[in-house]
């Protein structure tokens, strides 16, 4: 021991006072469970198939759900577009879209993304790989059927929840549960005391989605009940599901990327608990003006407005991680996606809570400032999350590098600009929607004709989305058919240090 | 006052009592104590002393007295892209 430690001091370090303090404690104190490289190569095999299989599934979804909104897009600038078909309505076409995205795309890629994460963080090899696996299959045929019995006509008429809740939901249900199973196992053969915040994330949303889901989907509630527990389930699905393990996933690769710890972890666990404490009942300040009781909407827009206390800690959380070195994300699309992805979940919060005001609500309510909000949040915060893990992901689960910064390039100009458009143009549009539904002196019809240029240029930037996406799933198969032997020309760096495997797949030893 | 408004309570209950459970379970097992060490949990061995090409030379100087020695990045590792 003596000689370990004579030859350590010669090498010219200075001793980091946090680091050997981390090793000091813990259950297995870090000093045994700071991972070397092929340790984190090890774990990350663990969750290979299931992230694998999530990832394609999801990008599978991604797409078609991109397909479905274009079309739903365009049926506001024509109306008759392909509307000879039933199943092809925008009544069917619409919550298609939504659902494809939110339980197909999203959600599939978050089981991979959390799969992926929980075996690094708690330092123990994924449990029960075989169950998550069968979740995600499960899973994604419960979706399959609810868009198959959507576009057939069959809807259970609630937003967020149209699938049919006898034979797709319970199915959603089943695979959620599978593979919640697998992470909490994870959990609970955890080779760490400590939980890193991401933990708590990721382990916290799946009870909540099991909870808001069945309870969203139980066929008992009538009339202004039923709406209340509609958005109690709509809004907590956005808050206690997409955004939990989106930020999970941002405070774990932020600080690996930009090489820094989180700014405050102390203010990380304040954004947490404050997130787990204050949110589920923010969802009825979408019935503002509805004949609810007036302490459930006061409830609500109370809770709406404590929620500035957890936003603004992430906010500030991770603006200060990055602070003074934004110039990574010229050397990392990952931190690029990430951090946009940050920046999008401070807006769409703040403004959340703005439109939970009665004064402002007054104006956006029934507009298309409501669909330009859920974007900033769905698309800006969350897809864009869900692109930075998978840039992040994919190479070091397959061994190869992304083969194509141009295309990477390509599908960041093409979504980021896109999604800027959609959200400034059909927000401000919804706002002077909403300004002309308030004049009595103006017709109806002064509304739509107020929102249809910026509809027109949402579908505009729909189109430029949607062949960011295409490039990015392009990308993502040449990534994976291209041999494991092959050299890249020119590789773009998406192997983020440390570099796990090599060019030649052994894996790297520092 | 709302006749069934005891669905959406007991909803709200479900959902926050169990963190504020946990929160508990937390505090009592020292979950909230070493932040610092904590937040430097997820850190691989040496990742965070591998050079960053877009640091500071201040930003370098710092590294370098917090993690020692500081390793190259291998091979083309840190390219542009944007």
């Amino acid at each position: 021991m003596a000689v370990e430690n004579s030859q350590s001091t010669s090498e010219p370090r200075q001793e980091n006072v946090v680091e050997n303090a981390t090793r000091r404690d813990s259950v297995i104190d870090h000093s045994k469970v700071r991972v070397n490289v092929a340790e984190a190569a090890r774990l990350d095999r663990s969750s290979r198939f299931p992230v694998l299989l999530g990832f394609t599934l999801a990008i599978i979804w991604l797409l078609e759900g991109t397909l479905l909104g274009d079309i739903a897009s365009f049926k506001f600038d024509f109306p008759d577009f392909l509307g000879s078909q039933e199943y092809l309505t925008f009544g069917r076409v619409r919550p298609a879209h939504l659902n494809a995205m939110v339980y197909g795309w999203a959600s599939t890629a978050m089981f991979a993304v959390s799969l992926w994460m929980m075996p690094r963080l708690c330092r123990t090899p994924l449990q029960w790989p075989g169950l998550a696996t069968g979740g995600i299959i499960v899973w994604n045929i419960g979706v399959y059927i609810g868009i198959v019995l959507l576009m057939a006509g069959v809807t259970d008429g609630l937003e967020w929840l149209e699938m049919d809740n006898t034979m797709a939901d319970p199915l959603l249900v089943i695979g959620a549960a599978m593979v919640g199973a697998s992470i909490w196992k994870t959990l609970a053969a955890r080779n760490v005391d400590h939980l890193y915040v991401s933990v708590w994330y990721v382990a916290a949303s799946y009870p909540w989605l099991a909870i808001i889901f069945i309870a969203g989907n139980l066929p008992i509630y009538e009339g202004v009940e039923s709406a209340a527990i509609n958005w109690f389930y709509g809004h907590n699905a956005l808050g206690l599901w997409l955004t939990t393990i989106n930020l999970g996933l941002i405070y774990y690769l932020l600080p690996k990327i930009v090489g820094r710890p989180i700014y405050s972890y102390w203010l990380s666990l304040i954004g947490f608990w404050g997130l787990a404490l204050f949110y589920s009942l923010n969802g009825m300040h979408h019935l503002i003006g509805g004949p609810m009781p007036s302490w459930m909407i006061a409830t609500s827009i109370t809770a709406s407005i404590l929620m500035v206390i957890p936003v603004v800690a992430v906010g500030i959380n991770q603006h200060m991680t990055i602070a003074g070195r934004f110039g990574a994300m010229r050397y990392s699309p990952a931190l690029t996606f990430l951090v946009l992805s940050a920046m999008a979940y401070t807006a769409v919060s703040l403004q959340g809570i703005l439109t939970a005001l009665v004064n402002v609500n007054r104006v956006t309510h029934f507009t298309h400032w409501t669909i330009a909000h859920s974007h900033l949040g769905v698309y800006m915060f969350v897809t864009m999350s869900l692109f930075g893990g998978i840039y992040y992901i994919l190479p070091r689960l397959i061994g190869r590098e992304w083969p194509s910064a141009n295309m990477i390039r390509a599908h960041f100009l093409l979504v980021g600009l896109g999604m800027v458009i959609y959200v400034v143009t059909l927000g401000g549009g919804g706002v002077m929607q909403g300004l002309r539904m308030l004049d009595p002196s103006l017709p109806f019809q002064a509304s739509v004709e107020a929102a249809k240029p910026w509809l027109l240029t949402r579908s505009f930037a729909a189109v430029l989305i949607s062949i960011g996406h295409v490039i990015f799933a392009a990308h993502a198969l040449m990534l994976v058919l291209r041999g494991r032997s092959s050299v890249p020309e020119d590789p773009p760096f998406f192997f983020v240090r440390p570099v796990l495997v090599r060019n030649d797949g052994t894996t790297h030893q520092p | 006052m709302f006749a069934n408004s005891v669905t959406v309570i007991l909803l709200g209950l479900i959902i926050g009592v169990p963190p504020l459970l946990f929160l508990a379970w937390g505090l009592r097992n020292g979950q909230f104590e070493r932040l610092d060490e904590t937040s430097y949990s997820i850190f691989e061995e040496e990742e965070l002393r591998y050079l960053r090409p877009w640091e500071k030379p201040k930003q370098v100087s710092e590294r370098m007295q917090k993690y020692g020695k500081l390793l190259p990045p291998q091979t083309e590792g840190w390219k542009k892209w944007l």
